[in-house]
């Protein structure tokens, strides 16, 4: 918390601190909506930008992380409705976990994606992602239920083992 | 469900090991000056042009001259109040505001 205040004071150190703290997180997220790697890097850098402007305001009534989820999500639906720009080659040399990953996560409308990546990726509880982006618990469980109707589907001839497994 | 789940979440794990570009420099955003802009130079040629009509004026009464430099002065007045930088809409409202009481001073005088 300390090291918040500092930030918060302006200290350049501190600042460059929180950033490289919440550099990774924030930027795979932000992979996870986007699915390309130049888009991630543009949302990451604008939502901890924003983040950095609006930290006097943050009173931790939620963690830092659910505060910058909502962030990156605005940003992001803000981004949506702009022009997109031309399609940017992807980078070679990505793992295919990293694009398993990413072409599951492509089929799913922006709010389930965010759902999914909290839930799934970031471990957070239903109620957590609830308030971190400003919804009720019931919207979360149906953006999860969604979520896995498509994914169960995305992730094809495996789905009927699990049927049959749950079956058991 | 819950082997879906975890089926969904091994899937989704995999963004875990996405590389992770450098991480940027960030320092707070400095609010830019805005550009002054055509509009601006424009006021700033019609101020120094009412300015010039001023001098040379010759001091009589309540003329025609009198009449459209006042409404010149009003026209510049609600241009000035748009310009956004806040030190300069000060600073040219305060030359025409020296205008117009030197134009005010110049009809006593007759």
């Amino acid at each position: 918390m300390d090291d918040l205040e500092a930030v918060r004071r302006g200290d350049p150190d501190a600042r460059d601190r929180w950033v490289a703290t919440w550099w990774p997180r924030v930027y795979r997220m932000a992979l996870g909506m986007t699915g390309r790697e130049q888009d991630a890097e543009d949302l990451a850098q604008e939502t901890l930008m924003t983040g950095l402007a609006a930290l006097s305001r943050f009173r931790g009534e939620s963690s830092e992380s659910t505060w910058l989820y909502a962030i990156l999500l605005r940003k992001h639906l803000s981004q949506r409705r702009r022009p997109s720009p031309p399609l940017r080659p992807v980078p070679l040399g990505r793992e295919p976990e990293v694009d398993e990953a990413l072409a599951l996560l492509s089929d799913l409308p922006p709010a389930q994606k965010i759902t999914a990546t909290l839930f799934y990726v970031e471990g957070l509880s239903v109620r957590e992602i609830a308030k971190s982006l400003g919804v009720l618990t019931a919207t979360v469980k149906w953006r999860l239920f969604r979520v896995r109707q498509t994914l169960k589907r995305r992730l094809g001839s495996d789905a009927p083992r699990i049927m049959c497994k749950e079956l058991l | 469900m819950n082997t879906l789940d975890d089926r969904i979440r091994s899937a989704l794990l995999g963004l875990q090991q996405a590389p992770v570009p450098p991480v940027p420099r960030m320092r707070p955003a400095i609010p830019e000056r805005r550009a002054a802009g055509p509009a601006l130079f424009a006021a700033a040629a019609m101020l120094f042009l009412l300015a010039g009509s001023l001098f040379f004026m010759p001091g009589r009464g309540r003329s025609p001259e009198v009449t459209a430099l006042a409404e010149h002065i009003s026209a510049l007045e609600a241009r000035i109040a748009r310009i956004e930088d806040g030190d300069l809409r000060v600073l040219m409202g305060r030359e025409l505001a020296l205008l117009r009481r030197e134009l005010e001073l110049s009809q006593r005088s007759d």
